[in-house]
């Protein structure tokens, strides 16, 4: 080993080392940070057939970043290039310097400067010079990409991305690293092919263009120096940067498939944060991001995290939680749990007195069905009086808990961190729905829906009003009247991305009304911009969301929008551009059409049975 | 930290030569609670208002006049479901405000006289 | 099809309208009034008194049609309106053509859509009605609830859609309030037993006799006002309905039970007419309604011939109205003879050229 080899391979297998021990270091007090019941799951899940899924999935992502793929292709070459083709280099470059030492284990060094190591060797033999053609290849495959990820700087619009992210001093420095490391291995590798023959396709066609006299070889070694130094600096800038993902992405996937969410695990949370690739797909995802004003959006919070200065209140506070930046995330991060993690840590501690909410005395009658309208009901009674309405007609045993006074669930407390207020009220809301000892709970609400399913856990079913309409539906019991009316139905976020509930308001409306938007892909609403969990956002700011969104929703001869949520309905009526009706309110005024004979008989016989 | 270290008097007479430094911080953060018109709406459509007795108006009016015991202990009743900021014609951010409100107090602690 | 033409043509039949075809008659010019409804009169066809002086709205409408001798074109609907060198050309939906070197719109007001503020009830629940509909009940003689019972209890909300960024109008309407204290006057003059209540957030009465409007009420019929703005509505079965507020002076919630609520609505800004209109985006203010309102002349007018005046520049009562229409029917006179100056001299021009 010469004393010139020790200096090449130096900043390389220095920064080497330094990464794996800070990797490591991070690595496993983060695991120790996972809570125990976490911890437990992540094993049995490496135990079991999963492991397979898993390890399909992390080929599938981290090398071939398939889920860009299906939604912008430009920037899925330009990603999957990178990190594909580098995998490439490296599997397939220490299969070259197996096949040509004849020893399995050989040091990282080997395979990494192979062409420095290999200069005086004859080469021989079409499967050597095969592998120089191959190498060339995939370096040629990187460089395509790196010159897509130069060109992105400029223009970002042209990869599909409305907004170019930007990236902190770390990330900058951890960039130009990258960016120099396979630019520094073609010129080194040209440079050595000039002076010692050889390379393939690429690299020696250029070297051998270049006519150099001999005695300028050391600009060769001074090229492999140059790309030591490249790799050992991002090696050791890496874990401070957004290249983190490049590894962290491994456990990230791990933890994902084995179930193990990151809300109130700070293990899993430091694991999804890292694994981030900073790609700013989110970005365009966030609603948000067309008003200048807004700093909160995924990508800026995250990173935010990942600082040691930590997020601020208001940028923390500056989301719809609307989940469109999680639902179109490459790396599948969990936004809503690590945004609810960072809210519950800063106002989880704020006081709160309850106590005036336990009223033995306030008693509901006996029903069957207990009706829901949640506290926001009292401000479109629009919805309330046709419920009313339905019922009515249906002659359903019923009661309205919250026909005159207004009663909340707790959702807008436990979105805003503060979830040991959440739980106190939790305990006298739910007996006070419970007090009527129903069989069934109807609410019109999918905030209230939503916390009712997490966290309630009632002991009969409940349901949307939506689901309650369709059930009529399917029974053969459709309202008499249908008009031809052309409306747009929105999918509310709360109904349709937290509870997937998207063809039954579907199904009921396609019935009453014509329905412009039959066909819906999954996860895609909009937001109306309403959302509680938006505590930072003015009035002006949300209105504007919302008249973009309806922009988006509505056909030029589109009259009507419907909704099934009471915010999304107030949100939308405040801009007053098109009239904005719930289900239930459509399906009420479908029922006072005469009802003919035919539809009466079948209504009586169902409510015979 | 903001010092709100003037006694608390007994007197019933409001001061307005004093400054209210709560308000002023609160302020701050949340800009748009200067055009409040006291209409009430708030505190008519407030789901706690009828149990408490207070409501987001008086919520504001109380930290305006530095009567922070008061305000303390209504803040506490707050259920935080929003349907103020739905109702208010000069559209405040009144969740906002009282969520500001509560961080200033829990900062005090034990400080408050 | 036929094309006339006139000096001036006024779109619009209301007080202002028929003020300013007065005054213009008088001073000699032909105008043509142009009137989207069957009969002229514009509001003065919807109220039955009028404030403060609890004058008939019917009686002002008589002598204001009876003040000018211009032709009224009624149940007129504008397709459109183009503006050629000679002034505009106003084209209806029969294709007739009215032609002038100047165009005064005059178009009004259209009351607030109580619809859009859904807490209130307006359209759910059948005894929640506005101040335009109990202003019908008054014409027929005829208060009762949706049962046909004469009301014991009513309660006036005021500053409905007005004063609301929820419903995107934050200007203050002017002209509601004394509104609500008349019609409160009128209904306990009709029904002495009845109960008032007014709920308001402030009482904005700077007309003349407008202060001795709201003393009467007080004192005299009793009337009640409670400092709050309407929150929420509710039905009980019986059809009556609880109001949820905050009765601010007590600094307290409050409730209160009434048979019927009228929704004291604001004045908004037409805009049909806005679409027929060309470009004049910089004469609508930020309110919507046309004009800038400011003092300062040489700001305000362009000298196109297009003139505004009456209702559709902002909140007005009728003597207002008819104020600015006189204002605005010197300035068309003014506005004609220099036309007509122009045009002579240019003449004058060219026969001087001719001779020498």
């Amino acid at each position: 080993m010469t004393w010139f080899n020790v200096i090449l391979i130096l900043p390389f297998t220095l920064g080497l080392f330094i990464l794996l021990a800070v990797l490591s270091v991070n690595y496993y007090q983060w695991f120790r940070a996972l809570n125990p019941r976490n911890k437990l799951r992540l094993w049995k899940s490496l135990s079991r057939k999963e492991i397979l899924s898993s390890i399909t999935e992390i080929f599938r992502e981290c090398l071939l970043h398939l889920r860009i793929y299906h939604q912008k292709r430009r920037l899925w070459y330009m990603h999957m290039s990178l990190a594909f083709g580098w995998f490439l280099l490296i599997v397939v470059g220490h299969v070259e310097s197996v096949f040509n030492t004849g020893h399995i284990l050989s040091s990282p060094w080997k395979s990494v400067f192979f062409d420095y190591f290999s200069r005086s060797q004859e080469v021989t033999g079409w499967h050597l010079q095969g592998f120089n053609h191959l190498m060339d290849l995939i370096l040629l495959f990187i460089l395509s990409g790196l010159f897509l990820a130069f060109y992105k700087r400029i223009n970002s619009r042209s990869f599909g991305l409305k907004r170019r992210p930007l990236h902190n001093p770390h990330d900058r420095i951890a960039m130009l690293f990258l960016w120099f490391i396979f630019p520094m291995r073609f010129i080194a590798e040209t440079l050595n092919h000039a002076f010692y023959g050889g390379g393939g396709f690429m690299t020696g066609f250029f070297g051998n263009l270049l006519t150099l006299p001999d005695n300028l070889n050391y600009l060769s070694d001074i090229a492999w120096i140059g790309y030591s130094i490249s790799l050992g600096g991002f090696f050791v800038v890496l874990p401070w940067s957004r290249y983190m993902h490049i590894l962290t992405e491994v456990p990230h996937i791990l933890l994902k498939n084995a179930h193990v969410q990151a809300y109130q695990d700070k293990g899993c949370t430091e694991f999804s944060i890292h694994a981030c690739s900073s790609c700013g797909i989110c970005l365009d995802s966030c609603q948000m991001t067309n008003l200048d004003s807004c700093n909160g959006q995924s990508y800026y919070f995250i990173r935010k995290l990942r600082e040691l200065s930590g997020v601020s209140e208001n940028r923390m506070m500056n989301c719809l939680m609307c989940g469109r930046c999680s639902n179109d995330c490459p790396v599948q991060v969990d936004t809503l749990s690590i945004r609810m993690n960072e809210r519950i840590r800063m106002n989880d501690d704020l006081a709160f007195d309850y106590s005036y909410l336990d009223q033995p005395g306030k008693k509901v009658p006996r029903a069957r069905i207990a009706f829901f309208g949640g506290c926001m009901t009292q401000l479109v009674p629009g919805v309330k009086a046709s419920m009313k309405k339905i019922f009515d007609f249906y002659e359903e045993d019923h009661v309205m808990i919250d026909e005159t006074e207004s009663i909340c669930c707790g959702r807008p407390l436990f979105l805003s961190g503060q979830k040991k207020a959440y739980f106190e009220i939790m305990k006298y809301t739910r007996e006070r729905i419970l007090s009527c000892k129903p069989d069934l709970i109807i609410t019109s609400c999918p905030i209230c829906l939503t916390t009712f399913r997490n966290h309630y856990f009632f002991p009969v079913p409940v349901i949307h009003h939506t689901q309650y309409l369709e059930s009529m539906i399917s029974q053969g019991l459709l309202p008499p009247g249908q008009s031809d009316i052309k409306t747009v139905y929105h999918d509310p976020c709360e109904l349709g991305r937290y509870l997937g509930i998207y063809s039954e308001p579907r199904r009921v409306l396609r019935n009453i009304v014509q329905l412009q938007n039959k066909a819906y892909k999954q996860n895609q609403g909009l937001c109306c911009g309403g959302s509680i969990a938006d505590l930072e956002m003015d009035f002006e700011e949300k209105r504007s969301i919302a008249e973009d969104a309806i922009q988006q929703l509505i056909y030029p001869d589109t009259r009507l929008l419907a909704t099934a949520c009471p915010l999304c309905k107030i949100t939308f009526a405040t801009p007053n551009i098109i009239p904005v009706r719930d289900v239930a309110e459509l399906y009420a005024e479908a029922l006072t059409v005469t009802i003919p004979a035919r539809e009466m008989a079948a209504k009586e016989a169902f409510l015979q049975n | 930290m903001p010092d709100f270290g003037f006694g608390i008097h007994d007197d019933l007479m409001i001061d307005h030569d004093r400054l209210s430094l709560a308000y002023e911080a609160v302020l701050e953060e949340v800009p748009s609670i200067s055009g409040c018109i006291s209409c009430g709406s708030c505190s008519g459509t407030c789901v706690s208002s009828f149990q408490s007795g207070a409501g987001f108006r008086k919520l504001v009016m109380l930290l305006k006049n530095g009567s922070y015991e008061q305000l303390q202990q209504a803040l506490d009743y707050c259920q935080f479901c929003g349907k103020c900021s739905l109702v208010c014609p000069r559209g405040i951010n009144t969740r906002r405000a009282i969520l500001e409100m509560r961080k200033q107090f829990k900062k005090q602690g034990d400080d408050m006289v | 099809m036929k094309k006339i033409c006139f000096d001036c043509i006024i779109v619009g039949a209301g007080p202002a309208g028929l003020k300013a075809a007065s005054i213009l008659d008088n001073l000699g010019y032909a105008v043509c009034i142009l009137e989207k409804e069957k009969i002229p009169g514009g509001k003065l066809n919807i109220w039955h008194e009028l404030f403060p002086h609890h004058e008939s709205a019917q009686a002002i409408r008589e002598q204001m049609l009876a003040g000018t001798a211009s032709p009224i074109r009624t149940s007129v609907t504008i397709k459109s309106i183009s503006r050629t060198a000679d002034g505009y050309c106003v084209k209806d939906r029969n294709e007739d053509e009215y032609c002038a070197p100047a165009l005064l719109i005059a178009t009004g007001f259209k009351p607030f859509d109580a619809c859009q503020k859904e807490e209130y009830g307006y359209g759910i629940y059948e005894n929640v009605i506005t101040s335009v509909d109990l202003e019908q009940m008054f014409r027929q003689h005829r208060v009762v609830n949706a049962s046909g019972e004469v009301p014991g209890k009513i309660a006036f909300i005021h500053c409905v859609g007005s004063r609301d960024i929820k419903v995107d109008s934050e200007f203050c309407s002017a002209n509601c309030c004394i509104t609500g204290i008349k019609q409160a006057i009128e209904l306990k003059k009709m029904i002495p037993h009845l109960n008032i209540y007014c709920l308001y957030m402030d009482l904005r009465l700077g007309g003349r006799f407008f202060e001795d409007c709201y003393k009467t009420s007080q004192v005299k019929y009793k009337v009640q006002y409670i400092r709050g703005r309407l929150s929420e509505t509710n039905e009980n079965p019986d059809q009556t309905i609880i109001l949820r507020y905050e009765d601010t002076l007590a600094g307290r919630p409050a409730k209160i039970t009434v048979d019927m609520i009228v929704l004291l609505v604001g004045m908004h800004p037409d805009p049909s007419i806005l679409n027929l209109l060309p470009e004049i985006d910089e004469r609508v203010g930020s309110d919507g309604f046309f004009g800038t309102g400011r003092i300062d002349q040489t700001v305000q007018t362009m000298d196109d011939g297009l003139f505004f005046a009456g209702a559709c520049t902002g909140p007005k009562s009728i003597t207002q109205s008819t104020d600015e229409a006189s204002e605005v029917a010197f300035k068309i006179s003014h506005y004609l003879k220099n036309r007509v100056h122009t045009e002579m001299e240019d003449q004058h021009a060219r026969l001087w050229i001719r001779h020498s």
